[in-house]
């Protein structure tokens, strides 16, 4: 029988060894290096169609990941205008009221995805960016690229922002700088969902077929 | 003639469900026992040395060569879809996933299962057992306990070191030998692999796997018949019980963790 210490020293070994393979195959193997950014900022996007999507999706700019999907709900159109402050106060005294039109979006359904951004990308993104769900290679998995948007600066480019709004940003300037970029809470507003082949398909026949 | 058929069957089935009973009853008592072995903790030490530490020379070697195989043959596999870039994932996962747990387990159950099963049988049919119990020292606490807890630390460390020495062999084989590029070798690894989804249920499969193999072997080894045929008998019966559990679980727990 060896003697206690050597015995310890070999189980010390042992056990240092292991979590060293534990620490390589979390660190080397697996994507915990993305999880290791520090901070970050949740915007949302709305697409008709986010078949394909997954939680955890990358969300790329020029290529780079810079951030990752974290949900993806299903939820009438109507909450989301309501939340992003589209619907005047007349339309929403008007919501109680048997409004066809508002009726007609209170069923439209959206998908509604959050992307959680890179902290260092905070307040560097323009605001008018496109959002659009592209698919990596063929077979590949979707994910989301971000292309990033003309820089609006403050007083200038009123109308791009109010055709977007469907009304005119109000505030001070100061303001006007937070609601430029993408930050904490915002919403990308230009967006393309996933575009599925089958629908494609079948406008290309229907176009032929009219003709 | 029909009657002792039927005798024979109910003979067996009882026999069975005594077994079973007899193994839980044993689980509970070394699963209590265990909060007493705190104070003394070099008999765990101890054991965790002739469970895991002399494991780790076959988990090595195997793991090398698991995963200079999978290399191999995930290289010819991809290599007809253009897909080779992808070898790091199928050896990583494949690894990480199924066969570092499994493999681990089963290769854990011949080595340190089948000792731990002798050791204890051998124990009994010299009455060494029978002589602490005179002594008023619980032989479940003083050495089956320490086993099992040693069997439940060494598992998910020697399962961790094969899939990562597999790992490696999957990188000298597939960027040493095929040429596949090293750059893309890792970064598909790392954008695949999932640290919760992947090695978090990997090290889970492991832990199970480490409880069920130690508690075949002890409740064999405490359950034999004290003669040299009955610890042959028992021994065998912990390697073939044991890998079978260890297969069955592991369908069962990949329908739970990867099925949905």
């Amino acid at each position: 029988m060896m003697n206690t210490r050597t015995v310890e020293i070999w189980v010390g070994i042992f056990v240092a060894a292991g979590l060293a393979a534990i620490f390589m195959l979390a660190m080397r193997v697996s994507n915990l290096s993305a999880y290791s950014s520090a901070g970050g900022f949740d915007v949302t996007a709305v697409y008709e169609d986010a078949s394909g999507l997954k939680v955890r999706s990358p969300v790329a700019m020029a290529g780079v990941t810079i951030g990752r999907v974290t949900q993806i709900r299903f939820v009438p159109l109507w909450d989301v205008m309501i939340k992003d402050g589209k619907v005047s106060a007349a339309t929403k005294a008007a919501a109680t009221s048997n409004d066809k039109n508002v009726e007609t979006l209170k069923r439209a359904y959206v998908a509604v995805v959050t992307l959680h951004i890179d902290g260092q990308y905070d307040k560097q993104i323009p605001e008018t960016s496109d959002a659009n769900i592209y698919t990596a290679g063929l077979l590949g998995e979707k994910y989301i690229g971000l292309l990033a948007g003309a820089v609006t600066k403050c007083g200038e480019d009123e109308e791009l922002l109010a055709a977007l709004d469907g009304q005119k940003p109000a505030g001070t300037a100061k303001d006007c700088v937070a609601t430029r970029y993408l930050t904490q809470g915002s919403l990308v507003r230009k967006t393309q969902g996933t575009l599925i082949l089958e629908k494609l398909i079948a406008q290309f026949i229907d176009k032929f077929s009219s003709k | 003639m029909i009657l002792s058929v039927i005798q024979n069957l109910g003979q067996k089935g009882l026999d069975f469900f005594q077994r079973l009973g007899r193994g839980h009853l044993l689980f509970v008592q070394i699963l209590a026992g265990i909060p007493g072995l705190i104070p003394r903790f070099g008999l765990v030490i101890q054991q965790v040395f002739s469970v895991g530490v002399l494991s780790m020379v076959i988990i090595v070697v195997s793991g090398l060569f698991v995963g200079m195989v999978l290399g191999l043959q995930g290289y010819n596999t991809l290599v007809d879809f253009g897909a080779e870039e992808s070898l790091g994932v199928v050896v990583s996962l494949s690894l990480v996933r199924e066969l570092g747990p499994v493999v681990t387990a089963l290769l854990f159950a011949g080595r340190a299962g089948s000792a731990l099963t002798a050791e204890i049988g051998l124990m009994k049919a010299t009455e060494q057992l029978s002589a602490m119990e005179m002594m008023a020292v619980d032989p479940v606490r003083r050495v089956l306990a320490p086993r099992f807890l040693a069997g439940f630390i060494s598992m998910p460390l020697l399962a961790a070191i094969f899939s990562a020495v597999g790992v490696l062999g999957g990188y000298f084989v597939g960027v040493g030998l095929l040429g596949v590029d090293e750059g893309s070798y890792w970064s598909q690894m790392q954008a695949k692999v999932d640290l919760y989804n992947d090695i978090y249920n990997g090290v889970i499969k492991s832990l199970v796997f480490g409880i069920v193999v130690t508690w075949i072997a002890l409740f064999e080894g405490s359950d034999a018949i004290p003669t040299s045929e009955g610890v042959s008998r028992a021994t065998t019966r912990t390697v073939v019980h044991s890998s079978l559990a260890v297969l069955g679980l592991d369908f069962i727990l990949t329908a739970l963790m990867f099925g949905a």
